[in-house]
């Protein structure tokens, strides 16, 4: 392996959550080498989440949602260039060669280019007013469409779209959801948490549309002017937005030569196949200790999370224990916080009324807690944490009693009939 | 319009004491993050993760609005929760008080 460009850094590509919580926390951390972030975008780094709720509502503006300040990160000798990209990473040199011609020269490279809203696949998708959301700058296209009145179709009810839909019924627009599956955010949710936000979003008078497929978009002179479903009809719209999904951002991973499987894939050290390179985030396909399987998770904490054990890799040190996944989702009056996975589940309790807007759904397998969704039950979703993190057993029946505490349903692994 | 405030940082274990200035428009959390002092913060400031516990002095205490009920909830989560004292220093807004603030850091640290 070729040495590494005297005096060369760790180079960070993407300033989202991820790129930006690394570089700090190599800083941080007593790193005194060049740490250089590469961003595509214009906008100095910025916090996702409030782009489809508080940024969409016009609540927040781009001041209040910016990650680190440029005097934050400057003063520590972060060197961010915006608007600038990766045209290929020379592994055999070890040099970044940026778009504009630059070459910069690493010790390490990390990866955290993230993913980007999957786009659909049929006739009249490219058509003016179909919207996807990850950006600023499609947030701002959004919500310039967001008006009283105004029909908004959503495609997918996942979370980025069943959050816009919210928004969107708040200020009264005429919203509808359309759904493939037959319940909302069916990949993460139980049927039971799931049906809740369906009736949440009816009652705030949107139309949600399950088990239908779309067939193509209507446009007329190049604006998108309606949906038409597979079952014939179509739906008049004024605004498109679609959320069916993300892909990872991957080209330049694939263009360096690095193993790649829906997703850049990487061990428990957050390492490409080039042990110089790192790879973070909504990218990476990484293997969980927890699951035993090798997961993409898209949430605000697998970045930070994987960004700190990326740091203390490239500074020699010990790396934090590998944390349980959360997730939130926050739609009307409904604050959903999920601890772990379900994934390999083989149980299910219910705790609290699932006809209400206040119970938690919990998963377990052979007994132990893997996944807890806690809606407006933040106290509990604190506990699952804990219990989760250090592989509690759970007596269900206890734990469906709706006065008990969640810690007092523990018992210990070998009073369960695991058989 | 006053644009800054002095906040007395307590570690977690009460060894160390730092003096910061807390400036317009930090959070509370922003001002102790962007001072580099060892507080996690994961979600960013949504009152999602609670890394961010602090327990403020009875007087500055006072200073700020009352917790929302789902603030509290997610304290009362945490091991080290007191009712009167422990917040959540995302959930404070830039704020000028009469005296220094004073806020010890209750949620585990991140290691650098």
């Amino acid at each position: 392996m070729t040495a590494a460009v005297d005096g060369a850094g760790v180079v960070i590509v993407g300033g989202g959550h991820g790129g930006v919580e690394a570089a700090v926390a190599l800083r941080l951390g007593g790193y005194d080498k060049p740490i250089t972030v590469i961003d595509r975008g214009t906008h100095s780094p910025y916090e996702r989440p409030p782009l489809s709720k508080a940024y969409l509502a016009g609540t927040s503006s781009v001041g209040e949602i910016g990650l680190r300040t440029h005097g934050y990160l400057s003063a520590r000798g972060i060197d961010v260039r915006l608007g600038s990209s990766v045209a290929g990473i020379d592994r055999a040199t070890r040099q970044v060669d940026l778009a504009d011609g630059m070459r910069i020269g690493y010790e390490h490279v990390v990866l955290a280019t993230g993913a980007r809203p999957r786009q659909l696949q049929v006739p009249g998708s490219s058509a003016r007013g179909v919207l996807g959301l990850a950006t600023i700058e499609q947030a701002d296209a959004l919500r310039s469409q967001l008006r009283p009145g105004a029909r908004l179709v959503i495609v997918g009810g996942g979370f980025i779209g069943l959050e816009v839909a919210a928004t969107a019924s708040s200020i009264g627009m005429d919203v509808t959801v359309v759904e493939v599956m037959d319940r909302l955010m069916a990949r993460v949710l139980s049927p039971v948490m799931a049906d809740a936000f369906l009736r949440r979003h009816r009652e705030a008078g949107a139309t949600i549309l399950l088990g239908q497929s779309v067939e193509g978009l209507r446009e007329d002179r190049g604006v998108v002017t309606g949906v038409t479903l597979s079952s014939g009809r179509t739906l008049p719209a004024d605004v498109v937005l679609v959320g069916v999904g993300s892909e990872p951002a991957a080209e330049l991973a694939v263009r360096a030569g690095l193993d790649t499987e829906r997703g850049v894939l990487v061990d428990e050290t957050c390492r490409t196949s080039d042990p110089s390179i790192f790879a973070i985030g909504d990218l990476v396909q990484s293997w969980h200790p927890r699951t035993q399987a090798r997961i993409r998770l898209e949430c605000v904490q697998n970045a930070v999370a994987q960004a700190r054990i990326v740091a203390t890799q490239i500074l020699g040190r010990e790396s934090p224990a590998p944390e349980v996944p959360w997730f939130w989702t926050d739609q009307h009056n409904l604050h959903l916080k999920i601890a772990g996975t379900s994934l390999g589940a083989d149980a299910t309790f219910v705790r609290g009324d699932p006809q209400s807007d206040r119970f938690t759904v919990g998963h377990t397998r052979r007994g132990q807690l893997i996944c807890l969704e806690a809606l407006n039950r933040p106290k509990e979703f604190m506990e699952a944490k804990r219990l989760i993190a250090r592989g509690a057993f759970i007596n269900s029946h206890i734990a469906e009693q709706p006065d008990t505490d969640l810690a007092a349903a523990e018992v210990p692994g070998q009073e369960m009939n695991l058989d | 319009m006053t644009d800054s405030q002095s906040v007395t940082v307590i570690s977690r274990d009460g060894d160390t004491q730092s003096n910061i200035e807390w400036v317009r428009p930090q959070s509370l959390m922003e001002a102790i993050r962007d001072n580099d002092l060892p507080i996690s913060a994961e979600c960013g400031g949504f009152a999602s993760c609670a890394t961010c516990h602090v327990h403020l002095d009875a007087a500055s205490y006072r200073a700020f609005a009352e917790p929302a009920d789902d603030e509290i909830e997610m304290l009362e989560g945490e091991e080290r929760y007191t009712p009167g004292t422990s917040r959540l220093a995302c959930q404070l807004p830039f704020t000028v008080t009469d005296g220094v603030v004073a806020a010890q850091l209750a949620s585990p640290p991140v290691d650098f």
